[in-house]
């Protein structure tokens, strides 16, 4: 059997389902994900240390009935995801904090935060958006979170070929492009949101490379056709919310596709991978044949 | 005019059926081929031919859907028509997508010993169609019978591209374990 005698076979696909079919191709949609103002809470998460910030709760609206305090939310065409909110953090301790600040800006009302680099990335830089002030710090208050705001100091650029509604970049002085990920008070229902949707990964990796625990033990992934593939059933693979049992992450898998754009994902245990920059959400999917495919 | 209305016309040989055909479907039957064909004029071509085939048809035919009959009459004659179409068919093109990812899940093998019953294939696809969720089976008809792109499939479904894609991706899968189960050679 080949392709073609399936598209011909389903000429004669039965009346009534072509009629639903076509029915369902006549609505009109409203976009995915409403446009939400930024209000001043807004949290950050920091490396090393933490700062306490306001942050804003899972809207009730988008809970499940009885899960006003679970991450799932319905989303619009009724199907679950789960809800990554603002990153926020308790206070700690009080004097003598040294604060790592993530890098982040804020543009039309999303926060964006640093989430990967690429060496040679200058094909990727796009049209310029805007330019963030570098004011935000550990001191600044809550309406210090304003648009044009950032952690980051400098122009931000559209990144080509990608939605700048998740994505971002800016430029260093060395030719590196920083990319910035809107990756918070975002719906997941599934890895391909993330890797598909925002990094367009699926089917495009061209270079990819797993370290384990101990930081020298690095390989590269030679069977790049089975890596993709084991990255489709990835996308396909529904989230799930980790934080209430959150699982020890034994070995990190970094993929690149042909634009230079890289993604890092976290192998924990159980068989579950993890997107850096998603927090405690994890997708259940057995990421032992990969240890199979390293160079 | 309603679809029972314009048959009558169809059956009394009034050229009129035509008219109240254009009207009513001819943009419809353009995007079924333009999706196939992505060439304005061979898509008029196409549809142009198929209010002819309709006309040589209709009678002894009364289609209760004159959409679905027409639609068919297209997506036949567009599919037709890329095929002989050799020197223009570009990667890319929705066709050749829809091609590449059905072949993923039942492979390319053109043997000529094998004849395959496309009456038993066509009823297994339909007994597997109306196993799916109404929004699943229509991704996979816009997809695969209308040749929507994967955008326009995820728009009118409501779900994101990716989503769209990870569930087309499902349906392959299951539809090729079906048709295994059914003993279809793929």
């Amino acid at each position: 059997m080949n392709g073609e005698q399936l598209l011909d076979a389903l000429e004669q696909v039965d009346e009534e389902l072509l009629v639903e079919a076509d029915r369902v191709r006549q609505r009109r949609k409203k976009a995915r994900w409403p446009f939400i103002p930024l209000a001043a809470c807004l949290c950050l998460v920091v490396a090393g240390a933490m700062i306490a910030q306001p942050w804003r709760s899972v809207p009730q609206s988008n809970s499940l009935p009885g899960k006003a305090e679970s991450n799932q939310a319905e989303t619009e065409n009724g199907s679950v995801g789960v809800y990554v909110p603002p990153m926020e953090v308790p206070m700690e301790g009080d004097a003598q904090i040294e604060a790592d600040l993530l890098s982040f800006f804020i543009y039309q009302g999303r926060l964006y935060v640093e989430c990967s680099r690429a060496q040679n990335g200058a094909g990727l830089v796009g049209e310029k958006l805007g330019t963030s002030n570098g004011r935000i710090d550990e001191w600044t208050p809550d309406s210090g979170y304003v648009e044009g705001s950032g952690t980051a100091w400098g122009d931000f650029y559209a990144v080509n070929g990608y939605d700048p509604a998740h994505l971002l970049c800016m430029t260093w002085e060395d030719g590196t492009v920083a990319l910035y990920w809107n990756n918070n008070d975002i719906t997941v229902e599934t890895a391909g949101d993330v890797l598909d949707e925002v990094f367009h990964m699926s089917g495009q990796v061209v270079k990819a490379t797993m370290r384990g625990a101990d930081v020298e033990d690095v390989a590269e992934i030679s069977r790049l056709d089975d890596l993709n593939a084991w990255v489709e059933e990835l996308c396909a693979t529904p989230a799930q919310w980790d934080g209430d049992s959150p699982s020890e992450v034994l070995g990190y898998l970094y993929l690149e596709n042909q634009d230079g754009v890289t993604v890092e994902l976290a192998l924990h245990e159980g068989g579950k991978a993890g997107i850096y920059g998603l927090g405690e959400v994890s997708f259940q999917l057995d990421w032992m044949p990969l240890t199979h495919w390293k160079a | 005019m309603e679809d029972k209305q314009i048959v009558e016309l169809f059956w009394q040989r009034d050229p009129e059926a035509i008219a109240q055909s254009q009207g009513k479907y001819h943009s419809y039957l353009s995007k079924i081929a333009y999706n196939v064909l992505s060439d304005e004029e061979d898509s008029q071509e196409v549809v142009n031919d198929t209010y002819f085939r309709a006309w040589n048809s209709i009678p002894p035919q009364r289609p209760s859907r004159l959409s679905v009959y027409l639609g068919r009459l297209t997506r036949h004659g567009a599919i037709d028509r890329y095929r002989k179409r050799t020197s223009q068919k570009r990667q890319g093109d929705a066709y050749t997508l829809c091609l590449e990812e059905l072949e993923a899940c039942c492979g390319t093998a053109h043997d000529p010993q094998q004849i395959l019953d496309a009456q038993q294939l066509a009823q297994a696809i339909n007994q597997f169609l109306h196993t799916l969720k109404p929004q699943t089976r229509a991704m996979f008809l816009g997809r695969y019978y209308f040749f929507d792109s994967l955008k326009e499939v995820a728009r009118y479904c409501g779900v994101s591209e990716s989503k769209a894609k990870s569930t087309l991706y499902r349906v392959r899968k299951d539809l090729k374990e079906y048709l295994k189960q059914e003993g279809f050679d793929l």
